[in-house]
């Protein structure tokens, strides 16, 4: 009867959990028209969100693209189809690994950042501190934050694909000996702008606000001690992987499956 | 950090991010590729189209001439209707041209 009882008050806790993060998130989207006088808490936050995060976006795009050169074309010299490579670096990066593994980063580098930030700022009672002030928290920290997060990961997305494509293109192009004019042509014969790239742009639209919503949340529902908030930071990058990569799966077989 | 860096910067990011969108559109996909708008429709009948799809070059001797449109069943004959969008530049297809797929 007691593990009974556990595994109902764990599962009460988790739509407890569930119903608070969607009420805050109501919250957050119905604070957003507040920041249309304020744009600079918008751009102080892309900048922490997005620009901070070009670096290990831009490096780890270059390195992913040069892998999937080299393994593309391992595997296509094979069957003679190494002309094709262009077409698998593109489609790979475009559909799955750009959208996807961005966010991974994003939740590891951005997310857990946001959700120290606004944990401490619970700790250390600042945001008892606005309330008193008649300051809503809500749309003074976490509306900025959630917006910024929606912004920032498509871009960071899109430049994640690009520079990927390039880096293809270095190692089979310049160090595998693939014709460049077949590299591209190929490429932009079997790449299609809707169904692929708007697909991939959509998909990092919904990573980019379930990650921030995740990062925002767990900042803001954390217990406030030192342990309270390194414990919601953890949660955020495990939460966050696990969604992004389950919406992936829902989202392709939406987009690309044939049903 | 200045305020006016931090914008600095984050303009920089966000035109380097559509920048990227915009090398994606054109350099990765065929969207610089024959504009659909132009040009004429001729359409053909085919037994057969064994995996031709819409948006499928049409080529003759080799170069790319148009697209394909539209793909249809015909309920009378049992035959698939196809439906090309040939450019513009080339309009001297004589009369008994065929095509194969």
């Amino acid at each position: 009867m007691d593990w009974l009882q556990a595994l109902g008050r764990r599962g009460l806790g988790v739509f407890e959990r569930l119903g608070r993060a969607s009420v805050l998130l109501f919250n957050i989207i119905g604070g957003l028209h507040t920041l249309v006088p304020r744009p600079a808490l918008v751009t102080y936050q892309v900048f922490s969100v997005g620009v901070l995060s070009l670096v290990i976006i831009v490096v780890s795009g270059l390195f992913v693209g040069m892998v999937l050169g080299l393994q593309g074309y391992n595997t296509l010299v094979d069957f003679g189809a190494e002309e094709s490579l262009g077409v698998v670096v593109a489609l790979s990066l475009v559909r799955e690994l750009g959208p996807v593994v961005t966010a991974l980063l994003f939740a590891g580098r951005a997310g857990s950042a946001l959700t120290a930030e606004i944990g401490l700022m619970k700790a250390t009672e600042q945001l008892s501190a606005m309330e008193m002030m008649a300051v809503d928290p809500v749309r003074r920290v976490l509306a900025p934050r959630f917006l910024a997060g929606f912004v920032s990961m498509p871009l960071l997305a899109a430049i994640f694909s690009a520079v990927g494509v390039t880096g293809g293109y270095f190692v089979g192009v310049g160090l595998l000996g693939v014709d460049e004019g077949a590299y591209w042509s190929q490429m932009q014969d079997r790449v299609d702008l809707y169904d692929d790239i708007m697909n991939g742009v959509v998909k990092s639209l919904v990573f980019g606000a379930v990650a921030t919503w995740i990062a925002v949340f767990e900042g803001y529902d954390a217990v406030p001690t030192s342990e309270g908030v390194s414990r919601a930071t953890t949660r955020t990058v495990v939460q966050t992987a696990l969604a992004v990569l389950a919406l992936d799966f829902i989202l392709t077989a939406l987009m690309f499956g044939e049903y | 950090m200045t305020s006016r860096l931090v914008e600095i910067w984050v303009g920089v990011f966000v035109a380097a991010g559509l920048a990227a969108l915009f090398m994606l559109a054109m350099k990765v996909s065929n969207l610089s590729a024959l504009d659909d708008d132009t040009g004429y429709e001729i359409q053909a009948r085919f037994e057969d189209i064994s995996g031709l799809k819409v948006r499928s070059p049409v080529t003759m001797a080799g170069v790319r001439i148009g697209r394909v449109k539209d793909i249809r069943f015909d309920k009378q004959t049992f035959e698939a209707i196809v439906t090309m969008r040939i450019a513009e530049s080339y309009d001297t297809l004589p009369k008994d041209t065929s095509a194969r797929i």
